[in-house]
């Protein structure tokens, strides 16, 4: 991994371990608040399929299987074969100090790609990974809290459809990704 | 729909626009009886604010009648009447759950803008820039109110709009600038710039047990108002505003002052706006002093409040002063939920008619020309009521 990204992130969230376990552990829902995903199937015992957006809609796969699971605390999984983007991650879901909720800690390892892979890093995560993976745990915290992603996508204002802001924009519109329909509407969806 | 739009710097025009949809399952949608202009749209008004965009629907003082909501919202009902506060808040973050609602986590669409200019993020606000979220503001007809179930508070229909709509920001933020000095038996209280957030100060401070306060300002009809309120008052225009102010209070000072002036710049953290701003705003170079003032003439151990809107950074504050007296400084956007329905009682129990603060009642048609006279405090203006139902040709302003 000694050139490879590693990225570390952590939010605090307004839930117990136990509810944010058993949030991320229905992979299939993932899609929800990661913005690149576009589906996560089951694939035999502790194994799944992932479809995610890459660089000029180009689906990228991988198949990942669960190598550490500590109900309710720990989820460490890895890909699997031999993928364009190999990788590993763990979330760990920790009590925060005086009942103050829970720390969702999320740690991603990424081989150092060559060839079309690293073209594929930059297409699935922009040029700042952290970034990207932030935001993926913020949209998590929020579908948790709030139950719904804040958004002023399709409100009123006195501009055109032409004329509006970046935030007005979907996803799609805003970054040029193909983002399927099934995932973009219900990104909005309460879960 | 009807709606005031930002146009630029002093430009605001009334645009027809589409309606507002429900965009997400907590949303509501509301049909405006009564908006107004805040002290603080005159910031975006000078174009003192970062991230305005052409075509903005400013306003975030607004109430009025729910017509649709979305699925997930279970205690409001199409004909509800409400109020709705400036800042929008989810009330399930760390923050929602601790009564700090105006540094709610999760209510900005995109909070990377806000915090890679300031290091942070906190609550979308009405109308308000889109380092604040960018959410169409209630300056129109119809307004689309996120997280609706927990951003708002039912009103009795006895209760007309004057005496309730601001409940939405300038009360609450005049109460909580007052409960943040820790009003003891006999403190005098001096509260710093006499608009309409100071007469909501002023007011409140008597209502927390102030013995006396002593307004300070430069405008005779917003010193008229306080001494309406039953302040003492100070005209700032007249010589040094320490010592007639140490002469006031025994020698000693304030035991807490109030600073509803701010800083007319927001610079929201950005150096480079800070430096523009100061030479665009030179005619309000004197905002700060008021921060600089209250520090100096604050008694030892006093409290030194500040509503007043500050962004970026400040020069030549006494902070020496101020740790040398051991203050206490408490600021912040105001966390209006907290203040709702205690407030509401307040008025209902006829403690304070908030709609003492109104001198002008205006149709959409003259809000441009209404943010012009707020700005520059022509015909007594204080406080701006916008009707959405009137039309210029009624003679409206009163």
């Amino acid at each position: 991994m000694a050139n490879g990204i590693e990225v570390r992130q952590c939010f605090t969230l307004n839930a117990t371990p136990g509810e944010l376990y058993a949030f991320w552990r229905r992979f299939s829902k993932f899609p929800l608040f990661m913005r690149h995903v576009v589906s996560v199937t089951e694939a035999g015992p502790n194994r799944s399929h992932w479809v995610v957006n890459g660089p000029a809609g180009r689906a990228v796969e991988w198949d990942a299987e669960i190598v550490e699971e500590i109900p309710d605390r720990v989820i460490r999984w890895r890909t699997i074969g031999d993928p364009d983007v190999r990788h590993g991650g763990r979330v760990e879901f920790r009590p925060a100090t005086g009942g103050r909720g829970t720390v969702a800690d999320v740690h991603l390892a990424f081989e150092a790609p060559g060839g079309s892979a690293g073209a594929n890093l930059v297409g699935l995560f922009g040029e700042k990974p952290e970034l990207q993976i932030r935001e993926d745990l913020r949209r998590f915290k929020r579908l948790v809290e709030a139950g719904e992603l804040p958004t002023t996508v399709g409100q009123s204002s006195g501009r055109d459809a032409d004329d509006r802001t970046e935030d007005e924009k979907s996803d799609s519109e805003r970054d040029g990704t193909r983002v399927p329909v099934g995932a973009a509407s219900s990104r909005e969806a309460r879960s | 729909m009807r709606a005031v739009c930002w146009d630029g710097k002093e430009k605001v025009s009334v645009e027809n626009v589409p309606d507002p949809a429900i965009l997400n399952p907590r949303d509501a949608i509301v049909r405006v009886t009564s908006t107004a202009i805040c002290g603080s749209d005159l910031h975006l008004y000078g174009g003192f604010v970062p991230t305005m965009e052409k075509g903005d629907i400013l306003g975030h003082e607004f109430m009025g009648e729910v017509v649709a909501v979305g699925s997930a919202v279970t205690n409001l009902r199409e004909g509800d009447r409400i109020v709705v506060p400036f800042a929008i808040a989810c009330g399930n973050c760390y923050f929602c759950n601790r009564q700090l609602w105006s540094l709610c986590d999760n209510s900005i669409p995109d909070p990377t803008k806000a915090e890679t200019l300031n290091g942070y993020a906190t609550a979308g606000l009405f109308g308000y820039s889109h380092i604040y979220g960018g959410y169409a503001g209630g300056q129109a007809e119809y307004v689309r109110v996120p997280f609706a179930d927990v951003g708002h508070l039912k009103i009795p229909s006895e209760l007309p709009d004057e005496k309730v709509l601001f409940l939405t920001d300038i009360f609450p933020t005049g109460w909580m600038a007052a409960d943040n000095c820790d009003i003891q038996r006999g403190d005098t209280v001096a509260v710093f710039g006499a608009g309409p957030v100071g007469q909501f100060a002023i007011r409140s401070a008597f209502l927390l047990g102030a013995e006396r306060v002593i307004a300070i300002e430069s405008v005779p009809e917003r010193l008229a108002m306080a001494s309406l309120g039953g302040a003492e008052t100070l005209d700032e225009s007249e010589g040094d505003v320490i010592e007639r102010l140490k002469l006031m209070t025994g020698g000693i000072g304030p035991d807490a002052c109030i600073d509803a002036v701010g800083l007319e710049a927001h610079g929201h953290g950005m150096v480079d706006w800070y430096d523009k701003v100061k030479q665009a705003v030179k005619l309000e170079t004197d905002r700060p002093i008021v921060l600089r003032t209250a520090i100096e003439v604050c008694r030892p151990g006093g409290v030194v409040s500040i509503p007043g809107v500050y962004a970026g950074f400040l020069d030549k504050i006494p902070f020496g002063a101020a740790f040398g007296k051991g203050l206490t400084m408490r600021m912040g956007q105001t966390h209006v939920h907290r203040y709702l329905q205690p407030l509401l009682e307040r008025i209902e129990a006829d403690d304070i008619d908030p709609s003492f603060v109104i001198t002008h009642r205006v149709a959409f048609e003259q809000v441009p020309d209404a943010y012009a006279m707020f700005q520059e405090k022509r015909d007594g203006c204080i406080k701006v009521v916008i009707d959405p139902s009137a039309r210029a040709s009624q003679e409206t302003v009163s």
